[in-house]
């Protein structure tokens, strides 16, 4: 199975809606969804608050529209503040990734919280990808960069970034409201206009084989050079051919 | 502590006579969990729920989870019982379960006593008011104050 993290550093970017988009356009290939933000879940929102039921210390997911799903929402009252301490944020996360019995999933889509706290931390090494989400905002973008380096610093292949809110359709036209800085050199799975459609489904549809592409050609980040990761390699090399 | 000892002591004592009502509280034959009931000078009582029995936990004896909780959470949730009224309390943080081996959380657990804990409540809540039909309870607090049951006529 493999884990697919939707990251950003900012709220309200459109990092739920994507990795629901992403679960239902996957549903062929066997797909689940982690709703990984715990005190601000909101997958239930959309996909349905069904209880969540336990078997031999498994959880097991609900499942609508073939996309099997769990999230604290599910557990947790509604309309109250989840207020755990950092280490049980932590800890719920991973269990709802690693203690639910996923079946057939094939791929798993985990939507992160924002900002690069110690859920994130933990959940980076968990996963085998990540995709930024970004908006075209100054207080975006410095957040992306940080949590891009996190994945660096985690060795979290990157399958690239979707680039959310960048235009609208006009009379046919594309039209920009906001200046974009860039795309941090990675590649642009998506490019989404600002649409009321969307607002209205909380749906996109999605070309899974622009991910399952990506998946096969990953941007591997490798983490900045170090030179005590340079000595250890060295070193290691060295024994494996007897000089030591 | 002392007025929520003296009410815990009095509930243990009419668990026997009611058993029924108490028994199978969620947590599986082989699962013994340990409550510990915390009071506002941090002073500690911890109870043992066995799947069938709530009674006061001995050193020796491992749990497999481990809840904590305030003196107050733990009158409300026994006073208010309802999986809403659990769920409200572990939401907030006010009650705790987290497995003995990690030392952190479990969200199945949370999943698996919640029905156990309301049942737990209401029983209480049922034991207490037949009971007071039948004796006067009284719960006594550290200074001595007298709380009188409601008593019925009959």
């Amino acid at each position: 199975m493999k884990k697919i993290g939707i990251a950003s550093g900012k709220g309200g970017v459109g990092k739920t809606t994507i990795a629901i988009s992403l679960a239902l356009s996957f549903t062929s290939y066997g797909s689940g969804l982690v709703d990984a933000d715990i005190t601000g879940s909101n997958v239930p929102d959309v996909l349905g608050y069904s209880e969540l039921k336990v078997k031999d210390d498994r959880i097991l997911p609900a499942e609508v529209n073939g996309v099997k799903y769990v999230s604290i929402g599910q557990i947790a009252s509604r309309d109250l503040p989840v207020m755990w301490s950092g280490k049980d944020l932590v800890a719920a996360a991973k269990q709802l990734i690693e203690k639910t019995d996923w079946g057939n999933v094939n791929y798993l889509f985990v939507d992160l919280p924002p900002g690069s706290d110690e859920i994130n931390q933990k959940l980076f090494p968990l996963l085998d990808y990540v995709v930024f989400v970004k908006i075209p905002s100054s207080l975006s973008e410095s957040k992306v960069r940080r949590m891009i380096e996190m994945a660096r610093e985690t060795q979290t292949p990157i399958l690239g970034l979707v680039k959310n809110f960048t235009y609208f359709e006009c009379n046919g036209e594309k039209v920009k409201v906001f200046p974009d800085d860039g795309d941090y050199g990675l590649p642009v799975l998506l490019d989404l206009p600002i649409s009321p459609e969307v607002a209205k489904k909380k749906i996109i549809n999605v070309d899974p084989q622009i991910f399952l592409k990506a998946m096969e050609h990953p941007v591997l980040l490798q983490k900045r050079d170090n030179p005590l990761r340079g000595l250890a390699k060295t070193l290691l090399k060295a024994m494996s051919n007897g000089n030591i | 502590m002392g007025i929520y000892k003296n009410l815990i002591d009095k509930l243990l004592k009419l668990q026997d006579r009611y058993a029924a009502d108490v028994a199978d509280l969620g947590g599986g034959e082989r699962k013994c969990a340990f409550l510990n009931i915390v009071g506002v000078n941090g002073e500690q009582l911890t109870l043992k729920f066995d799947g069938a029995k709530v009674s006061y936990a001995s050193p020796d004896e491992q749990p497999t989870e481990i809840f904590q909780c305030s003196e107050d959470t733990f009158l409300d949730l026994l006073m208010n019982p309802s999986e809403q009224n659990f769920i409200d309390k572990v939401t907030m943080g006010y009650f705790s379960i987290m497995s003995a081996d990690t030392k952190e959380i479990s969200l199945v657990d949370i999943e698996k006593w919640r029905e156990g804990f309301a049942r737990l409540g209401k029983a209480a809540k049922m034991a207490l008011a037949l009971a007071g039909r039948r004796t006067s309870i009284t719960v006594t607090n550290p200074q001595q104050q007298q709380i009188p049951s409601k008593r019925s006529d009959c």
